[in-house]
Formats: C-alpha cells, structure tokens, sequence
C-alpha cells in the first residue's frame, strides 16, 4: 500500500510539473517589469553588440563603452556577442522569453518590431536638457506612439569608393552615371582581370542587401512607400533596378561573391569599385597587409538623384532589463558631450546621435570620407514609411523579384510588377 | 492435440514438451498475479520523456498555428481560427516549396541510397588500402555542416571556385553554381549528398557483411554468376535495409536545414525554398510565428503522409513474400 501510495503521489508531482510547466514561459507572464536598483547601487550590464567581433573597430568601441565603469564605480558592463548574421532572431528569442541583454542595438528594420511588440523601455526624460538639446534631429525616428524608445547609436552612409591603382591600371575615371559605372567595371576586368564592380546580390544576405540595394532605389528618386500604399514598380524604381541589372550583366561585376568574400578582395587589391558602407570601408584599409587608405578614394553615388540609403543603428533598454535605472545611467552619461567626442572617434566614420564630430587627425587620414559625409546629408532609412512593421516581408518580395531579374532575363518594369502585385495583400 | 494436424520437426517437439509443462506444479494464484510497478517506471520513463519533448511542443505548435503570435510577443497571440492556413493555402509560394521539397527530397535520397549501395558494395571487397579507404569514405559525414559549406562554398564561387576553373577546362563554361536558379538546387543536392552518403554506406555495409559466407559458398557450387548471386542471395538481405534507409533518409530531407540555409539562403530567386526555409523565414525574418507554425504543421502531414505511406507499401511487400513463401 505504501508503495502504491508513494507512486501515486510521485505521479501527481510529475502531473502537476507539466502542467505548471505548460503554463509558463512568455514574455512577462503579465507581470510589472521592475526598474531595478538606483543607478548608485552599481550592478552589471550586458551590452549587445555584433560589433564586439568587428576587427579593431569592436575593441575601440568596448573601450569607449568601459569608461563608463570609470564614472559609476560600481557598475560593470558586459559585451554580448551576437554574429550580425543571427542577430535579430538571436534578440527576437531572448526578449520573446523574457530575457535578452540590458542595452542592445537596433538595426533600423528591426526597431518597428520591437517598438510595437513593446520590448523596449522609454527614455523620455533620460537625458540632462544639455544633452536633449544637442540630439540631431534623426533621433526623431525612434520615437513610437509619442515615447522616445531608441537614440541614434550610429549612421552609416554610403558611396562608391574605388582603388586608386586598379583604376590607374584601367585607365578608367571615377564613373558619375549608371552607365559609366557599367562602363568602367567591364574595363577594369578586361584590362587588369580584377572583378570590376562589387555589392550585394544574393538572398542569403536578404536583409544588409535592402539597405544596399535601397540606395540604388532612392538614388533614382525612387521609395518604397508613399506612406499609404506600396510603390514598388515607380518609374524610379524600374529605371533603378534596370541600373542594378546593367551593371550585373557588364562583365565586371562580381557574381556570386557574397560582402565578406569581396570586402576581402577589395582589401587584398583584387575589387577595383564597390558601393558599401564607411564602417565596412574603414574596416578594410585597417588590415596590416592590404590596401591602404591612402590607396583609397571615394565620391557620391553615381545615380541621378542624389539620394541614398543609411545603415541606422539605435541604442535602447531591453523592457525586461532588471537593471533599468543603471541602464538609463548609461545612456545618460554616454549622451553627455565629453562621452559623445570619445564615441564619436570609437564609431568613425559614422555619424552618431549629436553633433559632435570625430577627431580631425582621423579625418585628415581618411580623405575618402568627405564623399560619404556628403551622402550623408541626403539619406534616408530603409524603415518602409506607413509599412513600418511589414518591411521584412517586402524586401523579401522585392529582393526575390531582383534576384529573379538578375538571373532569368525578365525585365526590370515585369520584376517590379511583380513585386507590386505580390505585395498587394500587405497594408499599413 | 495441437501439434497431430501439421507434423514437421518444430511441432512434434511441441507435443512432446507440452505435457511436462501441464504436469509443472504451478504457482499459487496470489503469487502469479501480484502486481509490479516496475515495468511501468521503465515504460513511464520513456513516456514521459517524449510527453516533455515532442507531444507538448506539437500540440503548443498546432495551438500556435491558429493564433497571430508573434516572435517577440508570444504570449500575446490572438486566435484567428483557420486564417494562417488560409493564407498559406491560398498562396503559390506553399505549394512551391512543397514541390521544392519533393524536388530536394527525391534527388537526395536517390543519390545517396545509389552511391552509398555501390561504395559499400566497393569497401566490402579487399583490396589494399580497404582501412583507409573506409576511413577517408566516412569523413564527409564526420565533417560538421559549417565546414562543408564553407567547403563547396568555395568550390561553387563563381570567380574563385574549382567548380568553374574544372567545367572550363572540360570546354563546358563557366556557370552560376549558387546563383543562376538553373543550378541552385543541383548545387545543394550534390553538396547533400556529398555529406550524406556515408551514412547510407556504413548502414549497408553492416547488411552487406551480415550474409552469411556459406551462402555465397552454395551459390559458387551451384554455378550462379555473380548477377543471380545479388539478385537471388544478396538483395533479399539488402532490401529491408535499404527501405529503412530510404525511410529515414527521407525524413531528413524534409527537414533538413542547415546546408540549404547557408549555401543559398532559399535562393537563387526561390529554387531552394524548401518548407522548412519557408517556416524558418516566416517565423524568424518576418517574426510571423503563428504562420511559421501552420507551416510546420502542414509540413508535418506531409511527412506523415510519406511515412503512412512507406509502412503500407511495406505490409504489402510483407504480405507478398508471405503468400510466395
């Protein structure tokens, strides 16, 4: 009987195990999210970055990050290192069960999502009136349903940057139209064997090829959205994407090379053109063998429109933080104008939340990033306007119908209707 | 009684035991049914295990996949009744990557179960150097799925690659292994096999080396030729070995992941959006989870289907040998 009793009761420990385990789990269960200690009391932040693996660039920006326990003795920071390629599904997971880091970054596309989804604390009333008073104007952006959720982390511009040398070899000049850009990268492969032309192009990179591909887009005057319905298959964008498909074809182009093959290529000497970004850029010249900055020029996108994609990159407090006062300390100080000169150098070449520019010794050494600068000033996001949310689902449908473009022979106006009409159920 | 109707030795020995067994004292009634707990500890074990592991999230996915939960949220989801397969349903790109998966699946399974039978057939032979041979034969399926796709990533770079640099030299051109949608899905097929055929080499080996040698003896002083001697000696050892392998081999199929992912991405353009890419993209780029749920669900009745299947085809085959026995 005592056996049989045991058993029984052993059975409804277990019973009753599952089914408390099968209630659990979820984001909040529902309850209130606690602050945390006072940011006096110290503690430990994780801090999630991709950028913590970049090669001298990450130990730079750790660095500047670290000065903080300089200025709050108590506290510690903690990278969390996260591959950009898993990323926001890494976040998704983690703040989906109810953790994830203190203080991440936010890639723009990925901002509406987690704003609406609720996973990110306001920062209204964060910062000294000092610092709030010296925000660029873009941290307008992170603002959703009236709170301010994320601050400008870093803006990453674009433009078409080239080897010296290559192009001296081939005896091309910098190309100023789409189709000298086609022109010139057929040149530098007939004439040196080097691959001409570089960018993105293939769908296992889906999401960093939007914001390149976007720029081709607004660099035609094209967009995505006009706030209420998709504009997919514009004039603009058609002329775009026949651009994209002209260089593709020219024969100088590097098909089949994904961003970490001809970053690598352009900084052994062996890309003469590429369209990227500066922090990419900056990353390969800092390599000790290859291609010197020196050896390095860069000017506006050649499309006629002067617009351009950014690669925008927020700073916000994981809602399910435990340690919400001392993360909104951190924000605080870093916003600081001393903080922001030091993350300023950290970050080059990005421009970042304030005004404050990198340190001219940097610049002067850098000569190439007067031309993105210049693009700087006139970019956008690639946060779709009025399609904030369903943004990865229509640049998987448009970058499908690229891809499709790029490797069937349909034209660039039956791409782009089609892209349209897929995108059809899709509303704001 | 029993044994007086078909006599042959088995049931002759049958009559003879019989009596000493009624004539056995037997075991007092309380004894004999005297309950165990033991059994079902073993049995509640097991149970419990796959009840935590595979009944539980099957039953929160199919759950899932009626609501409109989303990655970040997934305590909030709402349900929308039959919408999520609605829309899939409703959809070509379901269906084609339904196709893409039978496309994959077919491809796979065929080429590996064909040179993974011929390379055990080779190893099974002697021949010097048959240990390294064997040794080197297996490393693809050693090899971790990064490592090969790193490998035939390079192998299949449109510039760089030897894929190219071979087809060139052979006078046939250059082509886009991963990027012309004529070639993406025979770029990961070979790349699939590649890394699988071990398996289905080493599994048909260990059948190859369970015939017993005296039958290949009878058939050499019969005069069989060595056709007849697969055919009539071999095969009928092989065959339930390879239907279970050509079973499990398509289960992987259907949901393998990683080589696909990380050699195409799905791409070029969709050639190789199988539905696991499919459920993969809905639930973590567009963060849709009930979506990627009914996905999955849906992929599952398709498996069903193809294992229902299997076990029919073999009862069948079972009842066939049993009649021409």
């Amino acid at each position: 009987m005592k056996t049989r009793t045991a058993m029984k009761s052993a059975i409804m420990a277990v019973a009753v195990g599952l089914a408390l385990s099968a209630c659990s789990g979820g984001a909040d269960g529902g309850a209130a999210k606690a602050s945390g200690p006072p940011a006096a009391e110290g503690g430990t932040l994780t801090f999630a970055n991709w950028q913590w693996l970049e090669p001298g660039r990450g130990a730079n920006i750790l660095d500047a990050v670290k000065q903080y326990e300089s200025a709050n003795p108590k506290a510690k920071v903690e990278k969390q290192e996260i591959t950009r390629a898993d990323y926001e599904k890494t976040i998704s997971t983690q703040i989906g069960s109810g953790a994830g880091p203190d203080i991440l970054i936010i890639p723009d596309p990925f901002f509406p999502e987690l704003a609406s989804s609720g996973a990110l604390e306001p920062l209204d009333g964060v910062l000294d009136p000092a610092s709030e008073s010296a925000l660029r104007k873009t941290n307008e952006n992170y603002k959703f349903d009236g709170k301010q959720l994320g601050l400008i982390w870093e803006a990453v511009p674009y433009a078409l940057f080239y080897n010296n040398d290559i192009m001296s070899a081939a005896g091309v000049k910098p190309p100023t139209t789409p189709d000298e850009l086609a022109t010139a990268a057929r040149t530098i492969k007939d004439k040196t064997g080097k691959t001409g032309f570089a960018v993105r192009h293939q769908l296992n990179e889906e999401s960093p090829w939007f914001t390149d591909y976007s720029n081709w887009a607004y660099g035609f005057g094209g967009k995505w959205s006009d706030g209420k319905k998709l504009t997919l298959n514009s004039e603009e964008n058609i002329a775009a994407a026949d651009a994209f498909l002209k260089a593709y074809k020219s024969g100088g182009f590097g098909v089949g090379d994904d961003a970490s093959t001809y970053r690598s290529k352009f900084a052994a000497g062996q890309v003469g053109m590429v369209i990227d970004n500066s922090s990419a850029l900056l990353t390969m010249v800092s390599s000790k063998d290859g291609v010197k900055s020196s050896q390095v020029s860069a000017s506006v996108l050649p499309f006629p429109g002067g617009g351009s994609a950014y690669a925008g990159f927020s700073i916000g407090i994981n809602a399910n933080s435990k340690n919400k006062e001392l993360a909104k300390d951190f924000i605080k100080w870093m916003m600081t104008a001393d903080t922001q000169s030091k993350f300023a150098d950290a970050l080059f070449p990005s421009g970042i939340a304030t005004g404050v520019s990198a340190p001219q010794a940097k610049i002067d050494a850098n000569p190439w990033i007067d031309a993105f600068y210049k693009q700087l000033d006139n970019s956008s996001s690639v946060v779709i306007p009025g399609f904030e949310t369903k943004t990865p689902q229509v640049r998987t449908i448009v970058l499908t119908q690229v891809a499709r473009m790029l490797t069937t022979g349909i034209s660039a106006k039956d791409a782009m209707d089609a892209a349209q009409q897929q995108a059809a159920s899709l509303t704001p | 009684m029993r044994g007086s109707l078909f006599l042959n030795r088995e049931n002759v020995a049958m009559t003879v035991t019989t009596p000493v067994r009624t004539q056995a004292p037997s075991r007092p009634p309380s004894r004999r049914r005297r309950f165990s707990w033991t059994p079902y500890l073993f049995i509640g074990l097991a149970v419990l295990y796959l009840l935590v592991f595979a009944v539980l999230p099957l039953l929160k996915g199919l759950d899932l996949s009626f609501t409109n939960t989303r990655l970040l949220n997934p305590t909030a989801g709402k349900y929308i009744g039959t919408e999520n397969y609605n829309q899939l349903l409703s959809s070509g790109a379901f269906f084609k990557s339904v196709a893409t998966t039978l496309i994959y699946t077919v491809f796979t399974v065929v080429g590996s179960l064909t040179l993974g039978t011929v390379s055990a057939f080779v190893i099974n032979r002697f021949f010097p150097g048959r240990t390294l041979a064997r040794a080197v034969m297996v490393m693809p399926w050693a090899v971790p799925t990064v490592a090969v796709v790193l490998v035939f990533r390079w192998i299949y770079n449109d510039s760089t690659g030897v894929a190219n640099a071979a087809t060139a030299a052979l006078g046939l051109g250059e082509r886009g292994w991963l990027t012309d949608p004529n070639y993406g899905m025979l770029s990961v097929v070979i790349a699939t096999v590649w890394k699988v055929t071990p398996f289905v080499m080493l599994v048909v080996l260990a059948a190859l080396q369970s015939v017993p040698e005296d039958l290949y003896e009878a058939t050499r002083i019969d005069g069989a030729d060595s056709y007849s001697t697969f055919k009539f000696v071999v095969l009928p050892f092989l065959l339930p070995t390879l239907r279970v392998v050509a079973l499990l081999m398509t289960i992987w199929s259907f949901r393998r992941f990683e080589i696909i992912w990380l050699l195409t991405g799905g791409g070029p353009v969709d050639v190789t959006t199988t539905i696991v890419i499919d459920v993969y993209r809905h639930a973590f780029s567009n963060s849709e989870l009930g979506m990627a749920a009914a996905a999955g669900v849906l992929g599952l009745l398709l498996s069903l289907i193809v294992t229902a299947v299997y076990f029919v085809a073999e009862q069948r085959a079972n009842k066939q040998n049993g009649v021409h026995a």
